[in-house]
């Protein structure tokens, strides 16, 4: 048997956290390896011992295969745990550390490349006795055979490029009628958009639901499924919600599932956590598999809540070539487990990532609740990696129960300083289909109140409220003449003070007027009366009409988070008083939308250019972005060069008319 | 300290009555002060928004803190007319905080009469700029204005030179002035920024020039526009009247807040105390405290204890010279002596008030007067004990004090009692007055009085009859002229005061203008005059 008594943890926050506990438990020293960004990071701190190992580019540093072995030959560490994403489903990963005599914490090379395949996995599986979607992929293009495919699998169908991405040569077919014109226009777009019409046809499953089984293998040809987990619930095709057991799961189809899971895991000698995905017919009751990711996922712990196991360690007992503990009938379902990814993110804004300064961070202390994250106040989000920043698991005897205590943990927490999506998750737990279980893949679409209006409402009010008399307590507890003259007295009254908020595009405007220290508000036309009853550093409790609520606000710069329980987490932008005046965007000038990093630059100067086309590749957070041009002209000059990281409003490129002038 | 304790039935009948006769009083302070909030006629008010420019007041918000508190002083001068613009004139003035520092704030009002200068205007800038002065405060000017009211300028011209001359002098004594023009300062007006340590021009807006096109044509026969003898441009870029080129009206109060950042002012003599006791009795109560009629008599501690710290007074010599009440303690954590009538003043009265002076100077503690006197005692007796000399030595202590003081006009302020008692001609540092006071030589009633036994004996000596009827109508018509002098709203527009105050604010008036006097380093008199024994 292979001893492990120390592991480089090839990953970087939450999951390193996650990790180095189970490295703790167990008495194995733990090293992380870190970035650039990372020097300060809670991962680095809680682990034994740390390596830098490059700048910020995770190709430069996480993803850097021979630096990481590097790192673990120096610190003499006796296996690798890869975590998930960056080299955790990379085979070549897996043999160089094999070469190098380090056990790396997975499965098998092997089997991560055959899943590496989603064709070679399919072919794999079914003939494994594991379900497939049924479709038809092959040479022959006509016409008629795609019908005839089509006929076989049964209606709706799903007609999609072989080259494909994007919906782009997508087509939902419903009937026999629509199939003609439905083929020739897919196939225009697709040699339009990839210059190749091959088309694949696919059973459609017009109500899907995502459920997945743990598995886990041994080096001696033993496997098990530790239950499923329900991960329907997705947006931009990532999880947000992840519950286990599924509500819909009964004990036959638990068998059934478990059963194909078991023979997917079965058919690649799986030895290590992996997971084996499905999707669910809602109308036919069917299941088909989709494919198997080889690695701990990011939602192992409901698994682990509901088994009582604890998958890290199980990992590293397996990867020394231990056997499996436990046999399938000592998998029992114990009560319910729930996770919420909480993320940096603006779900009004298509979802797309933030960065920033977290400055505040806690959550309420109750019973079956778990946190992973690697995450404390004053933690940075950066456009280098995932804007993931915390998982809210809980634990309890039941669904119902569970869900109530997730919603009073989104409801109390607190994560301020950047835009999240806490009152998103507030949403999905409060919306009934979701408590009745009653959902698809499409839940998020279909349901866009989820999603906070964008109109300055009620609720923005009170927490333009609670600004204003956050930042007037902090200019009272500072002013030291006239300190006992009431507040904006007056001997002959004029106007009200004021203060303008900006709620995403709306102006929130605010008047009020301090007497006797009891505040008149005027917001946006409505009135309130304000007593302030006690503050403190990142908190005020105000009496509004008669009602007590408690804020807890951030302030950086003009930005204000505001969090409570009944208006929710709230972004306002304070509007300067005197705002600096802003020259009129010079024609001609281009500057980047977010804090970015070049990618890569399309044009020269000199460069003839016309309108539409791209100057510049940014990226953020995994995102691209192309900067377009809006007019013909020539490159003037360019103010950036690739790998760059650059702020919002940073000056690209300029361009010059084609007559000169601008 | 010992807590004063009331006599005063809150409940009673005569108490209400009194507090409706008063809110009267102040419902017309009201209605006064809202017409001096007119800053012109609509048609201009209209234009001026047309064009971006903020109201003279909107300004003064903008320049100010956040929540800073703001005194506004002499809003209703000239609120009598008589030719002039009416209450307040073209310009609005007052002390509050800019970068946390106090700060005299002066805004014309562009709206009105084109910001001309009338004879209420001038004066007022007049008394601002002494306040200005002796309390070492800084200055922020908000100009647009069209230069003297020709129709008044023989009235003015004279006097108004004093106003450059202040900005000056105020400079050599290291107080600042910073001057924003929005508009027009012109002729005469122009010397406003021209004299001021800083000066900001708004761009297309500020007009400053000594004479506009038809005067330079007039003269030297050249022809010029308004923007090329005194645009914010040029100004800022060719002849350096300006120091700074504003963008907009919130650039030019932006970089006129910044400079105040670097400004140096005034140590404070002392900080007010953190924790700050309020008064035991409600500060509302004084509207039933204090008589609506003067002639009702009215003890004032009741007055005292509703508007110090705590309700706190530590009386000196309470068994002494009764009608007069002698006391330190504090307003809103400032340390003051206050000086009370309690009807006329005697010899003793005088004595101990002319004792009381000395002593807070010895201690560098500023004084409170609150005039409620009909004057000093007269009769046989009390001439044979001298009220005179001993009047005279209370007219000595006050006017050789040199602790800074605030006066407040509660009730009657007659005769020398007015003088005795630290009137406007012994500067105090500020003068308020209450709407119900009466000023004058003496009450209207003995005025009357006093011309008929005169008139009986002028008829007896040249041996005619008295005419009682035409007695009668001379009496009222003497009583109603003597009456309408005597008002506090007359006496406001004449600027005697620097406003008539709403009674129940009479704590944070008083708080503010302490804050005001602590701005600068106290030291009492060393010495008076010759004190008559």
């Amino acid at each position: 048997m292979k001893k492990i008594d120390s592991i480089l943890i090839a990953n970087r926050g939450e999951i390193a956290s996650r990790v180095i506990r189970t490295c703790r438990l167990m008495g194995i020293r733990s090293i992380a390896v870190y970035s650039t960004a990372d020097k300060y990071a809670p991962f680095v701190k809680e682990a034994d011992s740390a390596v830098f190992i490059g700048n910020n580019n995770p190709s430069d540093s996480y993803l850097d295969q021979n630096k990481i072995i590097d790192a673990a030959k120096r610190v003499q560490a006796d296996a690798i745990h890869p975590g998930y994403g960056f080299l955790s489903e990379n085979a070549t990963f897996a043999k160089l550390c094999v070469k190098n005599k380090i056990i790396f914490i997975g499965p098998n090379s092997k089997a991560i490349e055959l899943m590496g395949s989603k064709s070679k996995a399919k072919s794999l599986m079914a003939k494994h006795n594991v379900p497939i979607i049924p479709g038809y992929q092959g040479k022959d293009q006509s016409n008629e055979k795609l019908k005839k495919e089509a006929e076989k699998i049964g209606f709706p169908v799903l007609l999609k490029a072989t080259a494909g991405g994007g919906g782009k040569g997508m087509r939902v077919v419903n009937n026999k009628k629509e199939l003609d014109n439905a083929i020739a226009s897919a196939k225009r777009e697709a040699k339009n958009a990839f210059g190749d019409d091959e088309m694949i046809v696919e059973k459609y499953i017009s109500s899907g639901r995502h459920i997945e089984f743990q598995i886990f293998g041994d080096q001696h040809g033993n496997a098990i499924h530790l239950l499923e987990r329900e991960c329907t619930i997705q947006r931009r095709h990532q999880k947000v919600i992840e519950e286990s057991p599924s509500p819909i799961m009964s004990e036959k189809l638990r068998k059934k599932m478990g059963d194909s899971a078991v023979n997917a895991a079965k058919a690649l000698n799986y030895d290590n956590a992996g997971t084996v995905e499905f999707i669910y017919d809602d109308n036919s009751k069917d299941y088909y598999f989709l494919e198997v990711n080889t690695r701990l996922q990011v939602e192992h712990p409901v698994t682990e809540e509901v088994t009582g196991l604890d998958l890290v360690q199980m990992q590293i007992e397996s990867s020394q070539g231990i056997a499996l503990k436990h046999q399938q009938k000592d998998i029992k379902v114990n009560g319910y487990a729930i996770e919420a990814r909480l993320y940096a993110e603006d779900p009004s804004n298509n979802f797309l990532p933030v960065t920033g300064t977290i400055f505040q961070f806690d959550m309420p202390k109750i019973d079956g609740l778990r946190i992973e994250s690697s995450i404390e106040s004053g933690s940075a989000i950066t456009i280098h990696y995932d804007p993931m920043i915390a998982k809210i698991i809980i634990h309890d005897k039941d669904r119902e129960s569970a869900q109530r205590k997730l919603k009073y943990v989104l409801s109390n927490m607190n994560c301020l300083g950047i835009t999240t999506n806490q009152d998103f998750l507030l949403n999905i737990c409060k919306n009934t289909d979701f408590e009745n279980g009653k959902y698809n893949t499409h839940f998020i679409d279909e349901n866009p109140a989820l999603i906070n209006e964008n109109k300055a409402t009620e609720k923005q009010n009170l927490a333009a409220l609670s600004a204003v008399l956050f930042d007037w307590q902090k200019r009272e507890d500072k002013r030291t003449l006239l300190n006992s003259i009431p507040s904006g007295w007056r001997s002959n009254f004029y106007i009200p003070q004021a203060e303008t908020f900006l709620y995403k595009e709306d102006s929130i405007k605010v008047t009020y007027r301090c007497v006797k220290s009891n505040f008149d508000f005027t917001i946006n036309d409505c009135s309130y009366k304000a007593q302030i009853v006690s503050s403190s550093q990142n908190r005020i409790q105000i009496e509004i009409n008669g009602i007590q609520h408690e804020f807890s606000i951030i302030k950086n710069g003009t930005t204000f988070f505001i969090n409570n329980e009944t208006t929710g987490n709230t972004v306002l932008n304070q509007q300067e008083r005197f705002p600096e005046i802003k020259k009129e965007k010079q024609k001609g000038t281009y500057e980047s939308p977010m804090p970015s990093q070049v990618i890569k630059l399309l044009v020269k100067e000199g460069d003839k250019i016309k309108s539409g086309e791209g100057l510049v590749v940014l990226s953020s957070m995994k995102m691209e972005n192309t900067i377009l041009a809006d007019q013909d002209g020539t490159v003037e000059e360019v103010f950036a060069s690739v790998g760059d990281n650059i702020e919002a409003g940073h000056l690209l490129i300029k361009l010059k008319s084609p007559n000169g002038s601008l | 300290m010992k807590k004063l304790k009331s006599n005063i039935n809150a409940n009673s009948e005569a108490f209400a009555e009194n507090a409706s006769e008063m809110l009267k009083l102040v419902e017309k302070l009201e209605k006064h002060l809202h017409e001096a909030r007119f800053q012109g006629k609509e048609k201009h008010i209209e234009k001026a928004r047309k064009r971006g420019k903020m109201l003279a007041r909107e300004r003064i918000e903008y320049v100010l803190d956040k929540d800073s508190p703001f005194l506004e002083l002499l809003p209703l001068a000239g609120m009598e007319k008589k030719g002039g613009f009416g209450a307040g004139g073209t310009n609005v003035s007052g002390i509050g905080l800019v970068q946390g520092k106090l700060c005299m704030i002066n805004s014309n009002v562009g709206t009105r009469k084109g910001g001309s200068v009338d004879y209420a205007t001038v004066f007022k800038g007049l008394r601002v700029s002494q306040i200005t002065r002796e309390n070492k405060l800084p200055t922020i000017n908000l100009v647009e204005s069209g230069g003297a009211n020709l129709p008044d300028q023989a009235k003015i011209f004279n006097y108004g030179g004093e106003a450059f001359r202040e900005i000056t002098r105020r400079s050599k004594m290291g107080l600042t002035t910073i001057s924003v023009v929005f508009g027009n300062a012109t002729a005469g007006g122009a010397y406003v920024p021209g004299m001021s340590d800083y000066a900001i021009f708004q761009k297309n807006a500020a007009k400053v020039f000594l004479a506009g096109p038809p005067l330079v044509k007039m003269a030297t026969n050249e022809v010029s526009t308004e923007e090329e003898l005194g645009g914010a441009q040029m100004h800022s870029r060719v002849s350096g009247v300006s120091d700074y080129l504003a963008e907009d009206e919130f650039d030019g109060i932006r970089m006129a807040r910044e400079i105040m950042e670097f400004i140096k002012v005034e140590k404070p003599h002392q900080s007010a105390e953190k924790q700050i006791k309020p008064p035991l009795f409600n500060p509302e109560e004084i509207l039933g405290v204090v008589p609506a009629d003067v002639k009702t008599p009215m003890d004032v501690r009741e007055l005292i204890m509703r508007v110090t710290d705590g309700s706190e007074f530590s009386e000196f010599k309470p068994e002494f010279g009764k009608t007069m009440v002698c006391g330190w303690t504090k307003i809103h954590g400032y340390p003051v002596g206050i000086l009370g009538n309690n009807g006329v003043i005697f010899s003793d009265s005088a004595n101990k008030a002319a004792h009381f002076i000395q002593l807070s100077n010895k201690n560098d503690i500023p004084l409170i007067f609150l005039q409620n006197t009909t004057g000093y005692m007269v009769g046989k007796e009390y001439e044979e004990g001298g009220i005179i000399k001993n009047g005279a030595k209370l007219i000595n202590a006050v006017s050789n004090s040199e602790v800074p003081s605030i006066t407040l006009m509660i009730g009657s302020s007659f005769g020398a009692g007015n003088y005795g008692m630290n009137g406007r001609s012994y500067d105090p540092n500020f003068l308020f007055t209450y709407p119900n006071a009466k000023i004058g030589v003496m009450g209207s009633e003995q005025l009357s009085g006093v011309m008929e036994i005169i008139q009986r004996a002028s008829a007896k000596a040249r041996g005619e009859e008295y005419d009682q009827e035409q007695g009668n109508m001379i009496k009222a018509m003497l009583i109603s002229e003597a009456e309408s002098k005597a008002s506090s709203w007359h006496s406001t527009s004449e600027l005697w005061d620097d406003g008539v105050i709403d009674p129940r604010e009479t704590r944070n008036y008083l708080g503010f203008a302490l804050a005001v006097l602590y701005n600068q380093k106290i030291k009492g008199a060393d010495s008076f005059g010759v004190w008559r024994m």
